[in-house]
């Protein structure tokens, strides 16, 4: 096992050494994808200084290409670090594992398989297209090469009746796992209320879908949060949290509620810990909840105006000048000249005199200037 | 020449950056292969199927 370990972390060394003579900035789209990571990372941890946004977006990459790799490295999966009651001796009997995508996020259904849980893994269908072959690669190699026999299957989240599918895999014994945090594709869309609930993240709320804590409450199966993160030594840590148990005829909803933020309050704590192994950052605004915007009453009186940067980032999309609401998300094309006139903005002796009253005002009330 | 100073929207989609942002920060992901970024490294044992040490 101690070669194993130290092949292992050869070939990761091997990766991290090829990943680190990537000029990132080069690659196209860099600055658009970066700048939607810092905005998310600074609207739900701003205690993160944004000097420090750039180091966790390329670890986060790189956390991405590990992920990539422990998928077709099967001894990845025997070099894990167990950690809590439900992951040490794993038991006889359905669970609900929520987790989320942080560290090596796959590992578990690799692990689980390999002590003889039968599992069915909850998709999205997008994901299932882009990652379903890797993972049924690695099933099809677990079951060659150490004669794993435990049941598997993908249930896609879009399908109509997945709900249906995955409650009665339950009651035939089947352990479901569930990536709590979402993926792109599942983020809510207009009509689609009635299937999330509010919980806190940080210092914002996000939009969480409530399905999972439904099943649980219908099926009577308990949720094992489990999360997974690589520690200092490089070694892939599963550690699972407090089991949440329905009660019998209790409220659904109010069940639904509580299960689902003590799922984001266990994550919270490692999320802290480990920032840079969480790809959930580059989407994550499409689940916040938005926040109103402050009424101004009146429009300020500014003696210097300069470019709100804490607020605004200048990017470019397809060679064209852009500027980014990093509140909002919201995006602007914005002209040569008025990016031009924003990056040097201290140049200019007259802002209003140079672009008249009428565009002058709109960027103040835009809080663009300031 | 006279100086163009000018600002509008591209993006109405509640919560979302532009489909075109979209499309180009998906091609980031492209060198997240270990095969793809690496082409010329001697990566024998990420680019197997499946590899066990």
């Amino acid at each position: 096992m101690a070669a194993a370990l130290t092949l292992y972390k050869e070939e990761l060394a091997r990766c991290k050494a090829h990943f680190d003579q990537i000029d990132l900035r080069q690659e196209r789209g860099y600055l658009m994808k970066f700048t939607t990571f810092s905005a998310n990372v600074e609207n739900i941890m701003p205690f993160i200084p944004r000097s420090e946004h750039e180091g966790l977006f390329r670890q986060i990459l790189l956390q991405q290409l590990f992920t990539t790799f422990d998928l077709t490295c099967l001894s990845a999966g025997d070099l894990v670090d167990r950690k809590g009651d439900e992951l040490t001796s794993i038991g006889a009997g359905p669970r609900i594992y929520c987790t989320y995508h942080l560290g090596s996020y796959r590992l578990l259904t690799s692990v689980l398989l390999r002590h003889g849980v039968d599992c069915v893994v909850l998709m999205g269908n997008n994901a299932n297209r882009s990652q379903g072959d890797g993972i049924c690669d690695h099933v099809e190699s677990l079951r060659k090469e150490r004669g794993m026999a435990s049941g598997f299957r993908i249930v896609e989240t879009g399908h109509p009746s997945a709900a249906l599918t995955v409650l009665r895999e339950l009651k035939a014994g089947k352990s479901i796992i569930v990536y709590v945090d979402g993926s792109p594709e599942t983020a809510p869309e207009p009509g689609d209320e009635s299937q999330f609930l509010t919980v806190n993240m940080g210092e914002r709320q996000v939009m969480t879908r409530k399905g999972v804590a439904y099943l649980s409450h219908a099926s009577g199966v308990p949720i094992i949060p489990v999360v997974s993160y690589r520690d200092e030594n490089m070694t892939n840590v599963l550690q699972s949290l407090d089991p949440i148990y329905p009660v019998k005829h209790s409220d659904r909803e109010q069940y639904c509620q509580t299960a689902m933020q003590q799922l984001y309050d266990a994550f919270w704590l490692y999320l802290s810990r480990y920032p840079g192994q969480w790809e959930g950052w580059n989407y994550i605004h499409s689940f916040l909840k938005p926040i109103n915007a402050a009424n101004r009453t009146a429009r300020p009186v500014i003696m210097h105006p300069v470019f709100n940067a804490e607020r605004y980032s200048l990017c470019e999309l397809e060679q064209a000048p852009i500027l980014f609401d990093r509140r909002s998300y919201q995006t602007y094309e914005i002209t040569d000249d008025l990016r031009d006139l924003l990056l040097n903005i201290d140049t200019v002796e007259s802002v209003k005199g140079l672009i008249g009253d009428e565009m002058y005002d709109e960027l103040v009330d835009m809080e663009i200037l300031c | 020449m006279k100086k163009n100073f000018a600002i509008k929207t591209i993006n109405t989609v509640k919560n979302g950056i532009s489909s075109a942002a979209k499309n180009e920060s998906a091609s980031l992901l492209k060198f997240l292969k270990p095969a793809d970024c690496c082409p010329t490294a001697d990566f024998t044992a990420l680019n197997k199927a499946s590899i066990s040490l």
